[in-house]
């Protein structure tokens, strides 16, 4: 049933790209075909447990090099599935303005929606590969031809990161293959094979930096924030809502849950670092201080969302870093909720702000108040920028808190840091909404600059993903039932074996 | 060779493919220079194209209705199940590259074109199906010599003729190395078989190795010559961009294949181990780094297939007896390849008469002049950067994973030819991105009318799904391949 999520998600690009002129037909039929897989996902939750990695289906594919079409879910896969159907839908309500090429805008939106939906649902790790390489061409398309500021320069860049961190995780995913000897690229059967010694030390670093490339990790995530700025409004919503995803589930599910060894302390210590564990865990760090520093001085709006993403995504590589349960409980917890804020913040900017006034540049948004122009996006952001802030009440405070939490028994002092990246994230969101939305008037009584009111789908899809972090926020376990027995799975005993507990 | 003791006969069953393909060759001459003279281009590609289509079907009919015959007359005719796999597969990319002909209209000498192309298929079929020197040699030649010509058939490019001379003065060159190589081989084997020869060195005392060392060095020289691998890659570039279409087709597909099957069969794989680890090493560098700085779209395709012949040359590289499950690999990867770079060139060659030439400038806008041509372009290109789920990206996986099966401490090699098709994306991503992303200049002169006929815009699109369904199914060609190619010799 769930394998339905991507057949309808590559049916529908097919249609759309099909469709010709019929900008109408193509944004209904993505916005149907998005709802439809939201309803396959909601539809199969009762025949999932959250604690086993059950089948969906399994046929083999090709005998000769033991490699099977295996689709699989547990409660990781499923928080990931929900947060996709979410975001894509969200997605195509902020795109609704789209006129130009629409057909092929919403057919290469939906192939990278179907290629997210099959990585999320991979079991076989040649299977996953081909879905993660699936979802990084149409990235390329949606920046070049839609994008606005530097598309091509950002598009391209953002392709050759995500092709050489996938080069990194194909040598790996060979190298696995070849010398385990085990004639299958099946997950769990690779999980458990014997690799000589060494073999862990040097490719887990190589798979697990080929995935965090995607996650945005310092110092490789450069491609992160110029990708984002010259992406039009839904792919940043689904670069920052998803795609960044696809590169920390890839560290968890692949890299991580494979090649657990990797992760053994060294024999020697270099400087003071002990392990592959303390390296990632020092770059998570840095990523997260050095985000929200950047956040903090940029003077395009657009860039201080990227660069929090930057941010708030070290709070993943943190979480799974910590090797703790509820650290990394925290981690996928947090991916889902800085998908739905991010998302959110993205569509606030790009879609509600820049579409109208034609400037992200702080400075020139300031004398406009926005405020007052346009107060659904005033009040949007203000709740957003709760919500990435980690305020209480929000998905962003259960899900960071564990990470702190998880990082604490692991390394007090780089949780600290960690901790000063969400004050300063408290600075760098407080300073965007202040100039962007409540700035002085140029002069004193002027009116509000005079803006196209807020659209309708514009505003059901800020319901939506605000309903969202709120919902978790509020209510935790509708997400941690199905995170904590995924984590607390068999398929993870290796780490736990690695982390000591 | 004692004459009498041949079955003739039986050679000429064995070797009636080349011999149909040599009357339609003939017939087609006949046919285009005494009737169709003064008709129209059109006519006559189309005509000398469906008489040809007789002929290769014809051809493939006998091919897989004789039976493998182990050796015959002193070597010189062999057919194995892999040499039948690799003259089907001859035939079929020939076929192919006819059909892009149809809207052809370079030259007034058709029948003369569709002739020589198919001599030059009768050259690649008789590399596969001989293990004697000689008739390699003459095979070889006879290969060579046709596509010389075809390379230089556009009179009116000066590119053309460029190329034709820069190819056959390197060829020249190769074609006397590869000459003196054999010569020594026979001088020291007393044969000209090359079992034999192979057995001569197997059993070779260490310290008699060098003079077969230094045969084998010229039949390398020689060898990485024909397939583009560098240092040896001079010609390919110039004559991917001046030669004809169809011709540049052929040189890029059908040639490569007959080369790389005879080499797989000649070369006693272990003595030129080293040697090929740095052809294979320096082609993936050079063709891929130097072809980011391309700007000609057929030139591009030219540096990128000399990165190409680098990943196959991996195939080489096996470990001992187990090399042999290489070779499905081998096939099967420079079957997929072919058909993507013979597709590539018919959109160049279809851009190329609408707007004058196939700069990628000039693609600017092909996605809305016809979505459907650059719908197969993705493709095509897609495939050869190794994209999943296409073909392309299958046949690297394949040949990767079992190499680094068997040459583990080789395992380098595997890990630069997957960073380098990550630097392939640079400019692959290139030409996609004039075809999609950028607005044709508006100085630009507007395109000429579709020049593109229906069929050969179905063509391309079942070539596009054919690379399409063999990315996501690949067992049935690969199983076809494996079962074929194990039971041979």
């Amino acid at each position: 049933m769930l394998a339905w999520t991507i057949y309808i998600s590559f049916g529908g690009a097919l249609l759309c790209a099909l469709a010709g002129k019929r900008a109408a037909f193509a944004r209904w039929l993505a916005l149907l075909a998005a709802l439809a897989t939201c309803v396959v996902t909601l539809v199969s939750l009762p025949h999932l447990q959250a604690g086993t990695w059950a089948t969906v289906v399994r046929v083999p594919w090709l005998p000769s090099l033991g490699i099977e079409y295996h689709l699989a879910a547990d409660g990781i896969s499923v928080v990931l599935l929900l947060l996709t159907g979410i975001a894509a839908v969200a997605g195509i309500l902020f795109s609704w303005n789209i006129d130009h090429r629409t057909n092929e805008f919403f057919a290469f939106y939906l192939a990278l929606i179907g290629g997210v939906y099959g990585v999320f649902l991979s079991a076989d790790l040649f299977l996953f590969f081909v879905f993660y390489e699936i979802a990084i061409v149409p990235k390329y398309f949606l920046i070049a031809i839609w994008g606005s500021t530097r598309r091509e320069y950002g598009a391209m860049k953002l392709a050759l990161y995500s092709f050489i961190g996938s080069a990194m995780v194909l040598v790996g995913l060979i190298a696995a293959y070849a010398v385990s000897g085990a004639h299958s690229t099946d997950m769990v059967t690779l999980a458990q094979a014997h690799y000589p010694a060494g073999f862990a030390f040097f490719v887990f670093p190589l798979v697990f930096t080929g995935f965090a490339v995607l996650a945005g990790m310092w110092p490789f995530h450069s491609w992160a924030p110029t990708g984002h700025v010259a992406a039009p409004t839904a792919a940043s919503m689904l670069l920052a809502g998803v795609v960044m995803k696809l590169g920390a589930y890839g560290c968890l599910r692949v890299a991580m849950m494979m090649l657990p060894d990797g992760l053994a302390p060294w024999a020697h210590s270099v400087l003071w670092l002990t392990s592959w564990r303390d390296v990632f865990a020092l770059l998570a760090t840095i990523g997260i201080v050095y985000g929200a520093t950047l956040a903090l001085v940029q003077r395009d709006f657009k860039f201080v969302i990227g660069y929090s993403s930057v941010s708030h995504m070290g709070f993943v590589l943190l979480g799974l870093m910590s090797l703790t349960t509820v650290g990394i409980n925290g981690a996928v917890l947090q991916m889902f909720s800085h998908g739905v804020i991010a998302g959110l913040l993205f569509a606030v900017v790009g879609r509600m702000v820049y579409a109208r006034t034609h400037t992200r540049d702080l400075d020139a948004l300031a004398p406009m108040q926005l405020a007052r122009a346009i107060p659904f996006a005033a009040v949007t952001f203000v709740l957003a920028g709760m919500a990435s802030i980690g305020l209480p009440g929000f998905s962003g405070f259960p899900a960071e808190l564990q990470v702190l939490l998880g990082a604490w028994h692991a390394d007090p002092v780089m949780t600290l840091c960690a901790g000063l990246g969400i004050i300063i994230g408290v600075a760098y969101t407080w300073r965007a909404m202040q100039r962007s939305f409540f700035g002085e008037p140029a002069a004193a009584g002027a009116a509000p600059a005079s803006l196209p009111p807020i659209t309708f789908p514009e505003r059901a899809g800020a319901v939506l993903l605000l309903a969202c972090t709120l919902a978790v926020g509020l209510y935790p376990r509708l997400l941690m039932q199905w995170i904590t027995p995924a984590v607390a799975s068999p398929l993870f005993d290796g780490l736990r074996k690695v982390a000591g507990q | 060779m004692n004459l009498s003791a041949i079955d003739w006969s039986a050679l000429f069953h064995a070797t009636l493919p080349e011999t149909a393909l040599e009357v339609t060759a003939l017939l087609v001459l006949i046919v285009d220079i005494a009737f169709l003279r003064r008709t129209s281009h059109w006519l006559r590609f189309r005509a000398a194209g469906i008489l040809s289509f007789l002929g290769i079907l014809f051809a493939a009919v006998c091919i897989l209705s004789t039976q493998p015959i182990t050796v015959m007359a002193d070597g010189m005719v062999a057919i194995s199940p892999a040499g039948k796999v690799v003259e089907l597969g001859l035939l079929a990319i020939t076929a192919l590259c006819l059909f892009f002909t149809f809207d052809e209209d370079f030259t007034d000498h058709v029948g003369e074109f569709v002739a020589l192309m198919l001599f030059a298929t009768i050259g690649g079929m008789l590399m596969a199906t001989t293990l004697h020197l000689l008739v390699i040699f003459l095979s070889l030649e006879l290969l060579s010599l046709s596509l010389y010509i075809l390379t230089a058939f556009n009179k009116r490019s000066i590119q053309s003729s460029e190329a034709a001379l820069k190819y056959f003065l390197f060829g020249g060159m190769s074609a006397a190395m590869l000459l003196f190589g054999f010569s020594l081989f026979y001088g020291i084997a007393d044969s000209c078989n090359v079992f034999q020869i192979r057995a001569v060195i197997d059993n070779a005392p260490a310290q008699d190795l060098h003079l077969f060392i230094l045969a084998t060095l010229m039949v390398v020289l020689g060898f990485g010559f024909k397939v583009a691998a560098a240092p040896l890659h001079w010609w390919a570039p110039d004559v991917y961009q001046g030669a004809p279409a169809p011709a540049a087709m052929f040189i890029g597909s059908a040639s490569k294949l007959a080369s790389f099957y005879l080499f797989w069969n000649l070369l006693p794989a272990n003595l030129a181990l080293p040697l090929l680890v740095i052809l294979a090493a320096v082609s993936m560098l050079w063709g891929n780094l130097a072809a980011l700085a391309q700007t000609n779209v057929r030139r591009l395709l030219g540096y990128s297939a000399i990165a190409h012949s680098g990943y196959i040359l991996l195939a080489f590289l096996g470990n001992g007896d187990a090399t042999r499950s290489l070779l499905p690999a081998l096939i099967f990867y420079v079957l997929t390849y072919s058909i993507a770079v013979i597709g590539a060139f018919a959109i160049a060659s279809i851009v190329e008469r609408e707007t004058g030439s196939s700069d990628l400038a000039n693609f600017a806008g092909l996605s809305k002049r016809s979505p459907l041509t650059a719908f197969c372009l993705l493709i095509f290109v897609l495939s050869m950067a190794g994209i999943p789920p296409l073909a392309g990206f299958f046949a690297k996986f394949n040949l990767f994973a079992l190499f680094w099966q068997q040459q583990p401490g080789l395992w380098w090699l595997v890990a630069l030819a997957i960073a380098m098709s990550a630097v392939s994306l640079f400019y692959y991503l290139q030409v996609l991105k004039h075809a999609y992303v950028v607005e044709p200049a508006e100085t630009a002169a507007a395109p000429a009318a579709q020049s593109a006929s229906m069929l050969t815009r179905f063509v391309l699109l079942l070539c596009a799904l054919v690379v399409i369904v063999l990315g996501c199914n690949p067992q049935p060609l690969l199983g076809l391949l494996n079962h074929a190619l194990n039971g041979m010799f």
